[in-house]
């Protein structure tokens, strides 16, 4: 079982827009995360710019499709495709999300809650199991943001926790999910970063949201708001052994407005800033 | 209630067709449920427009996205992959637009040079590398040559010139006036290098049609005789070139023997 090796650092998302950026290699950063199934292919130019980009920098696979909450099981076919792509990037790390994306061979390519129960955290850790065993690595989840909340037997942060107890898996701690759910549910977004456990929090996404009608909806289309970076602050204090990363999916600006965004996490993080500070 | 009953529930209550209040949902639940149905359709679509941009400015916003809607719902997505839900859109078009083949046609183009742009890295067979290959060929060897083509490549009949539209939207130009064809002809998609390419062949076209089938460079050469009479020998030898050229070749092996 390969493990996490440890890696602190600044990065950003390798999105098509910063391609040219990257090949340059003119980006100061210290890592990109890559959405895994983005690269999931059989060639062609995703391939070819992504492993150029591995000579350049580190790099990390985030992805958006495992459904390890899926209460029928993981995809095989899924799991194969991600391991042949993992053992070609040889990447830091494989992360993917709390949450489930579909059932009977449908998907709905969104992440959907878990209700945060005894049978639900049994379904997760044996599928958390499965996927470690099949791509042979200790992997990394997500906070997901939520929209609505079963009935539960605990907090998300005590799934999260428990989770990492029993697989032995390490967490990616949204910051902005963190703080976008708190809203939405109206839990104290300090005191849950207080139940994680220290040593398995690796690495921190950062992002923006937006306000919809009845909560706030995690959109990724906006600069880190001033809240987020506050509990980044608090975030940092606690976890100190972790990368940090900002995501942009949409209205994705110039490469130059995300490193300035990247500049105030390193001056906010108080860890060591690496590459261009 | 067990995670897979609501699994199911929930998923249904996201994807199903028509409008919805969640009436069997607690009501603390229903916004949520709203913000996930939401993002469903609008991420769907979404997507479909970014891989169909070109049928997308064809058919306006409104058309394009009421096609979406019911692609969703005829082929809703099986996948891991987002990048899959455009699959069958072509054909999704062909119902909604029976008198308006170039928007069925379009699409296809569009979904193919998708599909191209990441088929496997098939090396092609490159025209110095046949010229090394076939310098010895006796004429029973030219006959038995048979070819295969890189893994992206895909061929289809169309009756309008749906290419020529995707051309004119690409480069900001006028769109042809008239975009049916005389007769249906076969158009071709596949990548060069890194860059996907599609060209509408002429009278070719039988012959690629009978190298697909497994047909030797003989058959082709027979195919295109009955088409254009003695000239198609030459015709095939050509269109072959011309192919390999372009990269469309992947290997080609004849079974005769050689000179020595």
């Amino acid at each position: 079982m390969t493990e996490i090796p440890p890696f602190t650092g600044f990065g950003l998302g390798l999105r098509k827009d910063h391609y040219a950026d990257y090949l340059a290699g003119t980006v100061p950063v210290d890592f990109v995360e890559i959405i895994s199934e983005n690269f999931m292919v059989d060639g062609g130019r995703p391939l070819f710019t992504l492993d150029a980009v591995r000579e350049r920098y580190p790099v990390v696979m985030h992805g958006v499709s495992m459904s390890i909450g899926s209460a029928a099981g993981l995809d095989a076919g899924y799991l194969a495709r991600l391991k042949r792509l993992a053992d070609r990037v040889n990447p830091l790390w494989v992360s993917d999300h709390l949450c489930w994306t579909g059932v009977a061979g449908h998907n709905t390519h969104d992440l959907l809650p878990l209700p945060y129960s005894e049978e639900a955290l049994e379904t997760v850790c044996r599928n958390i199991l499965h996927a470690q065993e099949t791509l042979g690595r200790t992997l990394l989840f997500e906070n997901p943001s939520s929209y609505l909340a079963f009935d539960a037997d605990m907090t998300e942060a005590q799934f999260l926790a428990a989770m990492c107890e029993r697989t032995g898996c390490a967490l990616l701690l949204d910051v902005n999910n963190v703080y976008v759910s708190s809203v939405n549910h109206g839990f104290d977004p300090a005191a849950y970063l207080d139940a994680l456990p220290v040593s398995r929090v690796r690495q921190i996404h950062l992002a923006g949201h937006s306000r919809g009608q009845d909560m706030l909806i995690d959109t990724h289309d906006a600069p880190v708001c001033a809240d987020v970076w506050a509990l980044y602050q608090l975030a940092c204090a606690r976890f100190t052994s972790v990368a940090t990363m900002i995501e942009r999916d949409d209205a994705i600006p110039p490469i130059d407005v995300l490193l300035s965004e990247l500049d105030i996490a390193r001056r906010l993080s108080g860890h060591g800033a690496r590459y261009a500070a | 209630m067990t995670m897979v009953d609501l699994q199911r529930r929930f998923h249904a209550a996201v994807t199903s067709p028509g409008e919805t209040a969640f009436e069997d949902w607690d009501p603390v639940l229903r916004p949520g449920l709203a913000v996930y149905r939401n993002a469903y359709r609008a991420r769907l679509i979404e997507c479909l427009r970014s891989t169909f941009e070109k049928t997308w400015t064809w058919i306006g916003d409104e058309s394009f996205d009421a096609a979406a809607a019911h692609h969703l719902i005829v082929k809703p997505p099986q996948s891991w992959t987002l990048d899959d839900a455009g699959a069958g859109f072509d054909e999704t078009l062909a119902q909604l637009f029976p008198n308006d083949p170039e928007v069925a046609e379009l699409a296809w183009l569009e979904w193919q040079m998708q599909q191209a742009f990441i088929a496997a890295d098939d090396p092609a067979l490159d025209a110095a590398g046949f010229a090394a290959l076939s310098k010895d060929f006796t004429e029973e060897a030219w006959a038995s040559l048979r070819v295969s083509f890189v893994t992206g490549m895909r061929s289809r009949r169309v009756r309008t010139d749906c290419g020529a539209v995707w051309t004119a939207i690409a480069t900001d130009r006028e769109i042809p006036a008239d975009i049916l064809l005389a007769e249906a002809r076969t158009l071709v998609v596949w990548r060069q290098g890194l860059s996907p390419r599609f060209r509408m062949l002429g009278s070719e076209a039988a012959g690629l049609e009978t190298l697909q089938q497994g047909g030797t460079f003989g058959d082709m050469c027979e195919t295109m005789v009955k088409r254009l009479g003695a000239s198609g020998i030459e015709e095939a030898g050509r269109a072959l070139g011309v192919w390999i050229a372009q990269g469309l070749v992947r290997r080609a092996e004849a079974s005769a023997q050689q000179n020595r």
